[in-house]
């Protein structure tokens, strides 16, 4: 059956191409002939040697910059080489940053002597929020540091309850979180988790959505900060004003949203239960829609048969949990612009192998991809068995 | 047979028919590059005009730009990184992605396949003209159908593994993606496009 596919794919497809023109050869070997003749690298040695010399001279940084082009931002990624709560982590940033297309490692630093969950770099300096959680997580903080880690403070020490997921405004002068005051013994999501605004310092901390409202979690802000993409429970996305006085439904908007710098679409994370060829599974998406939800479209597709991981974690407890974990993290996850627009960076397990889950740790085999919106295809940017947590794509 | 004749003779040759091709294309030999064309030029035309959506003429440039290319960048080429054919297609391939990107510059339509009048001659040449051109069309609708349900990447993997031959190391090198990730998305496309096929049946 395979055979006669693959023969019937490539007849159809020598058929419709044909065989190049007769002068497409003579150009080829004339653009050959017209190449210019080769030249011992050694005479060009002192030329680049000065050259060289002369950018370190004027400064690196600023050389790279005018030769190179505008460096793409930094992609911020959380990882860790552990991921169990409640036990210590060493959670670690890698950043990275981007000459044109080129990938490139800088440094790797942040060393977090905490659980230190859903980080967000600040758009205008050296400067991180993430949530301190304990587990069962009946309570959290939202907390803010340098890059490096040190100088942290928590920014809702006062507030009580659970405080999570926090997200720096556009221009950096507020934060936008998740809030829940959960009963003993009852889960924040449970209780429900309401979106909140708190100043960068921590004051003047309000609910946006107003009394009423089934429970709502954020998910980005509008480029202009004046208003942030929720998700609310049982209904979808909404654009909300930060006073809650203006409210909009946006539909073809799964989860993870993430809005983009220019404002008119909005890319999300999605998924589905359904069939490839009979066999039931998952599909996971990654879809952009424009901000009014018009024009949906799947970049990316993946598709986890039931069957591939119905056999792991026979003996655990949370079994279901662990399952639908493996299938969250099996495709497009926690999608983050870059500062152009033209590329989204996401993390996935993709294609996620059952085989390789050791224990419970089924996260070791998320990595960072890249969605090129400009070649229409995706790559994948890491490949270092470590277990990736979230994005964030500054300038 | 000589070493250029050796060449040509195919793209799952050992690597030593790569190393005297090489060789002459670093000394840039007619006959090398002759044979460097002969050799890639028909399954780089091929997967060209398919990911080109039947543009001919685009295709044709990507063909004499990846054999310039290829031929120019010679001393780059590491066999321990790639096969010459895996080397080769990713050029071809980056060209193909140029094009692309120029085109959602452009906001134009991708040119689609059309049989010319002067190719309806050649394809005449000794068979029935209405059901030569019939066949291509109906293949040239075939491959456009794949290309619509299937992922860039899962059409790439699809025409490089099942038309081009390479195999999973080698389109893996192509398109900068591990074997088992070639297996898996070569899986996913075949299983699409059986369907596809077998519901157009």
């Amino acid at each position: 059956m395979s055979d006669r596919i693959e023969a019937e794919i490539k007849r159809a497809v020598c058929e419709a191409s044909g065989e190049p023109r007769p002068e497409v050869r003579e150009r080829a070997l004339a653009g050959v002939r017209e190449l210019r003749p080769r030249r011992h690298s050694w005479v060009w040695m002192p030329l680049l040697a000065g050259v060289l010399l002369l950018i370190c001279a004027a400064g690196v940084t600023a050389g790279l910059n005018l030769w190179l082009g505008p460096v793409e931002g930094t992609l911020h990624v959380r990882s860790s080489d552990a991921f169990t709560p409640p036990e210590p982590q060493s959670d670690r940033f890698i950043f990275s940053s981007f000459f044109r297309d080129e990938f490139e490692l800088v440094v790797s630093s942040g060393i977090f002597h905490a659980y230190a969950d859903h980080f967000d770099v600040s758009p205008v300096s050296d400067e991180v929020v993430f949530h301190i959680a304990a587990w069962p997580p009946s309570e959290a903080d939202v907390w803010r540091s340098d890059l490096e880690g040190r100088n942290q403070v928590a920014l809702t020490a006062g507030l009580g309850g659970v405080n999570c997921a926090p997200a720096w405004s556009p221009d950096g002068s507020m934060i936008a979180f998740q809030h829940a005051e959960p009963a003993e013994g009852e889960l924040p999501c449970e209780a429900g988790f309401r979106v909140w605004v708190m100043n960068a310092d921590g004051t003047d901390a309000r609910p946006v959505v107003p009394e009423g409202y089934p429970p709502t979690w954020q998910e980005d802000w509008s480029p202009d900060g004046t208003r942030l993409l929720v998700m609310m429970d049982a209904t979808g996305a909404f654009i909300i004003s930060l006073d809650g006085s203006e409210m909009a439904r946006v539909h073809n908007v799964g989860p993870d949203a993430a809005w983009s710098p220019d404002g008119s679409q909005i890319a999300s994370s999605g998924w589905g239960y359904g069939q490839l060829g009979g066999v039931p599974g998952v599909w996971r998406r990654l879809v952009l829609t424009n901000i009014d939800g018009s024009n949906p479209q799947v970049l990316i597709e993946q598709f986890l048969p039931d069957h591939e991981i119905e056999a792991l974690f026979p003996d655990d407890e949370h079994r279901e949990h662990r399952l639908h974990d493996c299938r969250h993290w099996a495709g497009p996850v926690d999608p983050v612009w870059s500062p152009s627009g033209d590329k989204i960076a996401f993390l996935a397990a993709m294609p996620f192998d059952p085989r390789r889950v050791k224990g419970r740790d089924y996260r070791a085999q998320v990595e960072v991809w890249m969605y090129d919106l400009s070649e229409g295809e995706e790559r994948q940017i890491t490949d270092d068995q470590v277990a990736q947590y979230s994005l964030s794509w500054k300038p | 047979m000589s070493e250029v004749e050796t060449a040509q003779a195919g793209a799952s040759r050992p690597s030593d028919t790569d190393a005297a091709l090489l060789g002459g294309l670093r000394q840039r030999t007619a006959e090398a590059c002759a044979a460097l064309y002969e050799r890639f030029a028909p399954g780089v035309h091929r997967f060209a005009v398919t990911r080109l959506g039947g543009d001919v003429g685009a295709a044709e440039d990507v063909v004499v730009e990846t054999i310039v290319g290829a031929v120019q960048d010679v001393r780059r080429f590491n066999p321990r990184r790639s096969s010459l054919t895996a080397w080769v297609y990713g050029i071809a391939r980056r060209r193909v992605l140029l094009e692309l990107r120029r085109r959602k510059r452009r906001k134009s339509v991708p040119a689609q396949a059309q049989v010319s009048a002067e190719e309806v001659g050649e394809v005449s040449d000794g068979v029935d003209v209405a059901e030569g051109v019939t066949s291509r069309l109906a293949a040239t609708r075939q491959v456009e159908t794949l290309r619509r349900v299937l992922t860039a990447t899962e059409f790439e993997v699809l025409v490089l593994s099942c038309v081009e031959e390479l195999s999973a190391r080698e389109v893996g090198q192509v398109i900068r993606r591990s074997e088992r990730a070639v297996h898996s998305i070569l899986h996913r496309a075949k299983t699409k496009a059986r369907e596809r096929l077998a519901g157009d049946e």
